[in-house]
């Protein structure tokens, strides 16, 4: 993957659901630039550059991050805690992707700070529907603010 | 069990006197052989024999013969008061009018406490005064052989006062008499008091430690409860995560195989293909719908006023955004205002409403009335269609989950729908019933009680 700008981190353990979400977004050419982690420990890895990912370069961030909740090792919820505990990464977008309606995962997911709960239909076209929709809302409409914190760690820096 | 308790009290306050009357019989039978003795030692000096053995033997044989003729009467009681009395006037005669003779009545009437009855007094004193009297008066006159006195001065004041200290000592072993009788039967009630006091105490220790014994085992249940429904959490947790997403991935592929390899599928699989997704999503909305079912079980009512009309209303119209059909008629009375939980009550609208126009629809003129009618004195909301309706021998697995009394293949559905409309109508302490008959349509009828 290398020093290449990511766009959107998407964390699922799932190869399948993984690649059905790649797919959708294919279909709005926002997977050009989307870098897949299956567990939390590495997603967290990849965000702040550290075991495999010490050659990333540090200051390059996604501008959305996709999260699954049931994830081995660190869960969902922890790896959104800690992105939205460290000043680097909590201006960061992040969607929950979940199987789950669970009234306390929404809840705990809106406390951490999440930006938006999305829960996965079984229905592949709404499904489909809602990744694309949700890509392009965050990637092409919302004014990402990412540019904004780099400039001000660049400043401090 | 007081009663019982009372009967024993009085039967043994009965044991207690029978008890003390033997013992005083005992008593009072060396007494009298001793009086009798007495007597003869008596005759001795004046040489009165015939006295001593006559009216000696006399009050003994009426005192014993009375005493065992009529045995469960005091009669022979009252007789020894006379006898004690006859006795002190026989030995003032044996003694020839010996003072201190006077002081036998004193002896017999302190024996008579021992019973514990101060009447036995009356018959001692009687005698005693009679005997006084009549001797006294006689002595006075100068009958010859009359002896009631030595004393030369006998006057009638001595006599008045010599006659009342004898009343007043007659009086004070009767006062005796009666307070120790009041004082046992006193006491043997109060025992009986605190034997039942104890046993009170001992019966309320016993249902306190039932008691406690009883919120332990409450308190258990609750906890394996509480368990038991942590674990269904778990369980739909872990439904709703892992079941889910394997169905998601099959109609995903489904779908991705129909649109990208279209071209390379004959009619037959793609087919095929539409029926295994179809399937997916339909085990997709099962799921979610039990899941629905699950989490109702566990939410908590927020109760607010509803005003029924509006929301029937919206309902409506969210039903019809969804048929697109616009056949149907709906009929709506003016409702009554309610209490409830409105999201649920919402549900509950939902579900009843999107039944009926799914039942009718295959009518020609589908019709729904949604009104209130009182019966029973509470107000019941009810649902009307003239749709498929059902036998109402299968009216009991209406409610049940996962029960459906038509075939998915005439009308869609998975059989949670009622099952949640009853839970919620449950959780509001409400009733839910319904009416119907196979090709003439079903109503159903729904309570929300007065918060």
């Amino acid at each position: 993957m290398g020093n290449n700008e990511i766009d959107i981190l998407l964390v699922e353990d799932n190869p399948y659901e993984a690649r059905l979400t790649i797919e959708s977004l294919q279909e709005q050419n926002l997977a050009n630039r989307l870098h897949h982690v299956d567990d939390g420990a590495e997603a967290l890895d990849f965000l702040f550059a550290r075991g495999r990912y010490e050659d990333r370069e540090n200051e390059s961030y996604p501008k959305l991050i996709l999260l699954d909740l049931n994830l081995p090792k660190i869960g969902g919820l922890d790896v959104l805690r800690e992105i939205k505990s460290d000043d680097r990464t909590k201006s960061i977008p992040v969607v929950i992707l979940s199987s789950s309606k669970q009234d306390a995962d929404v809840i705990t997911g809106y406390m951490l700070g999440v930006n938006s709960y999305v829960v996965k239909p079984v229905d592949f076209d709404i499904f489909s529907k809602a990744i694309s929709d949700l890509g392009s809302y965050w990637m092409l409409l919302n004014e990402s603010s990412v540019l904004l914190l780099l400039a001000k760690t660049r400043l401090v820096a | 069990m007081l009663n019982t308790i009372t009967a024993i009290q009085t039967s043994s306050v009965d044991d207690f006197f029978a008890d003390i009357k033997k013992k005083s019989d005992r008593a009072i039978n060396y007494f009298l052989c001793g009086f009798f003795v007495a007597g003869l030692i008596l005759a001795q000096f004046y040489d009165t024999w015939t006295v001593a053995i006559g009216i000696g033997g006399l009050s003994l044989l009426a005192y014993y013969s009375t005493k065992t003729l009529l045995p469960e009467s005091d009669l022979y009681q009252y007789v020894l008061g006379a006898v004690f009395g006859i006795f002190m006037a026989q030995y003032i005669y044996q003694m020839h009018g010996l003072f201190e003779m006077h002081f036998i009545a004193f002896i017999g009437s302190a024996m008579l406490i021992t019973y514990q009855n101060w009447k036995l007094q009356i018959p001692l004193a009687l005698v005693v005064i009679v005997h006084h009297a009549t001797f006294a008066y006689l002595q006075y006159v100068g009958y010859e052989k009359i002896y009631f006195t030595q004393l030369d001065y006998m006057s009638l004041q001595t006599f008045i006062i010599h006659a009342l200290l004898a009343v007043i000592v007659f009086f004070i072993c009767g006062l005796w008499a009666y307070q120790f009788k009041a004082f046992s039967k006193t006491h043997i009630e109060q025992s009986f008091e605190i034997g039942r006091l104890q046993e009170e105490e001992v019966a309320k220790e016993a249902l306190e430690k039932m008691n406690e014994s009883l919120e332990v085992k409450v308190k258990d249940r609750t906890a394996q409860l509480e368990s038991v429904n942590k674990e269904l959490e778990a369980f739909c947790y872990s439904v709703s995560h892992d079941l889910r997403a394997p169905l998601r991935i099959i109609n995903g592929f489904g779908k991705m195989l129909m649109t990208k390899e279209s071209a390379n599928m004959n009619k037959v699989i793609k087919e095929n293909l539409e029926i295994m997704m179809k399937n997916a999503t339909q085990m997709g909305m099962l799921i979610d719908d039990l899941l629905d079912f699950c989490r109702l079980g566990r939410s908590s009512l927020t109760v607010k006023p509803i005003d029924m009309n509006d929301m029937v209303k919206t309902v409506i119209d969210e039903i019809l955004q969804d048929e697109h059909t616009g056949q149907h008629q709906f009929h709506l009375h003016e409702l009554a205002t309610s209490k409830g939980d409105p999201v649920l009550m919402k549900q509950v609208w939902t579900n009843l409403l999107s039944n009926a126009v799914k039942y009718s629809r295959k009518r020609e003129n589908p019709m729904i009335e949604i009104g209130v009618s009182h019966i029973n004195g509470s107000t019941t909301y009810f649902v009307k269609d003239n749709g498929a309706g059902f036998d109402m021998k299968f009216s009991d697995k209406l409610f049940a989950v996962f029960q459906r009394l038509h075939k998915v293949t005439e009308y869609e559905g998975t059989g949670v729908g009622l099952a949640l409309v009853h839970r919620i109508i449950t959780k509001h302490e409400g009733t839910i019933w319904a009416d119907a008959k196979v090709n003439e349509g079903a109503t159903f009828y729904f309570t929300l009680p007065n918060y």
